[in-house]
């Protein structure tokens, strides 16, 4: 673990950040090694979240700076497989292509050791449906910025349920106007108010 | 009753509740854009951009019905070509507009999609040649041109205003139609916003010189903006900048000091500052507390706690709000109802208006809409 690029990290110097993930990978320090470090300055960047040190601002600019760094090294899957509590598939839904919501839960939980397949924004229900079919995920995440995609998350969830796709996943939503009673409309299990809900959800869901 | 005189009831209300006086009832501005619905289910939110005659006219039908027509405030019928409106809203983000029937499903809502023109090098030009040449610099690079965009037809929104008229609703008159947002929230759309965070990070003395060049232009336009156009009250609205997006040193050095500049200039020329915030604005709402009483209005989304602004801001000024937009949408009338009646004994009867949290959705319930607008009149 490097002591230097965990804080870097977690203090949001980017520039050291670059740096250090430069040097190290000149090195030949290992991609993974590197990745945990990167992660571990993210679990920092969490916790002084939580404890209201950093707004979403922050989190919004650590995801910027993890995913840069995360790119010196060929990207998550380049560093081979960093994950270990398993895979998150995540999406904004169909007919809203807002992305900063779901770029943040996708880097914190990216960051917290999911291996995270993010399918973007306007994601129809069909790729929702391939995507499990294909990485198996025991929890997905749908995005949502508008009241007026609430049925399509309706639709897509009643589709995972047809498919017989829904039994063995937890399905969470996020998003600003979605509440507990937007959760039962569209028969989520759980709304998660950030990115941090999303990882404890998750981790207790999976047994972590 | 004439409508002149419906009018000048309604109008009163509506005063009342913004000078902090106890106006006759709670007054109700609970339109929504997309009540031509309710008149004919089977419209799509596409019809708001490709049958705007039909949507006006039904608009201007949903007004008349029972229950609805006792709101106050006018119908969202304007006449104007609404494409050309909500290119021009989205460029005020210097981003462009994705639109249902065109980029989006037919009944989507229209979004906006971030562009993100302005380079590092920029804020340069912005501190030495000022605010405007790269304001006008950045519209070119997203292809903005207001000249290519449809015009209203001024013979059929004279005919629609006369119309509209003779509903009798409240006419009290919004200043200067749509002014500038804050600075920061400006900047941030030009230049994205995960890149702008960057900025403040890494460069905080830059920014804050470009924000005090934009600052500066920024209120004069506003002012130049409602002489030409006067009203009771100028709508600056907010979206970026809630307690969980920033820090307080953050608002303090950025975000505030805008306010503190636009309102005592809005002041000078009598016009009220309304602030639309959407987001949690909970920890920044005792920097409200400077202003003058009955000079502003605070008007959130439903993210923001209504009843903290009112045990901080209630005696200071106007606060309108805030039925969720999930509410309508997916609750029961049952619910409506009584998060309505809570608002009404809590926040009312002075210094209150009976709102939506932000828009009244698209696909808004009309017995959910209905039973809000009971509960306000206490039926």
């Amino acid at each position: 673990m490097s002591k230097k690029l965990v804080e870097a990290m977690a203090d949001l110097d980017e520039d050291a950040v670059l740096a250090e993930v430069k040097s190290l990978k000149a090195q030949n320090v290992p991609a993974l090694d590197i990745i945990a470090s990167l992660q571990e300055g993210m679990g920092i960047v969490g916790k002084r979240f939580e404890e209201k040190e950093y707004f979403l601002s922050e989190l919004i600019m650590s995801a910027e700076i993890f995913n840069e760094a995360s790119q010196l090294l060929g990207g998550m899957g380049g560093a081979g497989t960093a994950s270990k509590y398993g895979t998150f598939v995540m999406g904004t839904i169909y007919d809203d292509i807002h992305d900063i919501g779901k770029n943040i839960v996708t880097t914190v939980m990216s960051s917290n050791g999911f291996n995270v397949v993010d399918l973007g924004v306007d994601v129809p229900t069909a790729k929702y449906v391939e995507a499990i079919k294909q990485y198996k995920p025991k929890v997905i995440g749908i995005s949502c910025l508008l009241t007026t995609a609430f049925d399509n998350i309706k639709e897509c969830i009643q589709t995972l349920e047809k498919e017989g796709l829904r039994k063995d996943i937890k399905v969470l939503i996020g998003g600003g106007p979605v509440d507990e009673a937007t959760c039962k409309y569209v028969g989520a299990d759980h709304v998660c108010k950030n990115a941090q809900e999303t990882v404890e959800y998750s981790k207790k869901y999976m047994g972590v | 009753m004439t409508p002149q005189e419906m009018t000048e009831i309604r109008n009163k209300r509506m005063l009342a509740a913004l000078n902090l006086e106890k106006p006759d009832r709670i007054p109700i501005m609970f339109s929504g854009q997309m009540y031509f619905k309710f008149i004919d289910p089977t419209m799509v939110v596409a019809d708001y951009f490709r049958r705007p005659k039909l949507v006006d006219e039904n608009l201007i039908k949903a007004a008349q019905l029972p229950v609805l027509d006792e709101m106050d405030s006018a119908p969202s019928a304007t006449g104007m070509p609404q494409d050309s409106y909500l290119a021009g809203f989205a460029a005020m983000w210097f981003a462009k507009i994705k639109l249902p029937g065109r980029e989006l499903a037919e009944d989507a809502l229209w979004q906006i999609d971030e562009q993100g023109p302005m380079t590092e090098e920029d804020y340069d030009t912005i501190i030495n040649k000022g605010w405007s040449v790269l304001k006008q610099e950045l519209l070119g690079r997203i292809g903005y041109d207001p000249e290519s965009l449809p015009k209203p037809d001024m013979e059929y929104v004279a005919q629609l205003q006369k119309r509209v008229a003779e509903l009798g609703k409240a006419n009290v008159a919004r200043a200067g139609g749509l002014l500038p947002f804050p600075t920061f929230e400006t900047l941030s759309g030009a230049r994205k916003l995960p890149q702008f965070f960057r900025d403040l990070r890494r460069m905080p003395d830059k920014v804050r010189a470009a924000l005090d060049v934009m600052d500066q232009e920024e209120v004069e336009a506003t002012v130049k903006t409602i002489k030409a156009v006067p009203g009771v009250y100028g709508f600056i609205g907010g979206t970026r900048a809630g307690c969980d997006f920033i820090s307080a040193k953050v608002f303090e050095k950025f975000y505030f000091p805008y306010y503190q500049k636009v309102v005592p200039a809005m002041q000078e020329n009598n016009v009220k500052t309304w602030f639309h915030n959407d987001g949690a604005w909970e920890a920044f709402l005792p920097y409200f507390t400077e202003f003058p009483k009955g000079q502003c209005i605070w008007d959130p989304d439903h993210l923001t706690d209504i009843f903290k602004i009112k045990e901080i801001l209630g005696e200071k000024m106007c606060i309108t709000g805030n039925v969720p937009p999930a509410l309508t949408s997916v609750g029961t009338p049952e619910e409506c109802y009584n998060y309505a009646r809570k608002l009404c004994e809590e926040m009312g009867p002075t210094g209150f208006i009976m709102n939506s949290g932000c828009s009244v959705p698209p696909n808004a319930k009309l017995k959910n809409v209905e039973a809000v607008i009971l509960a306000t009149i206490g039926k």
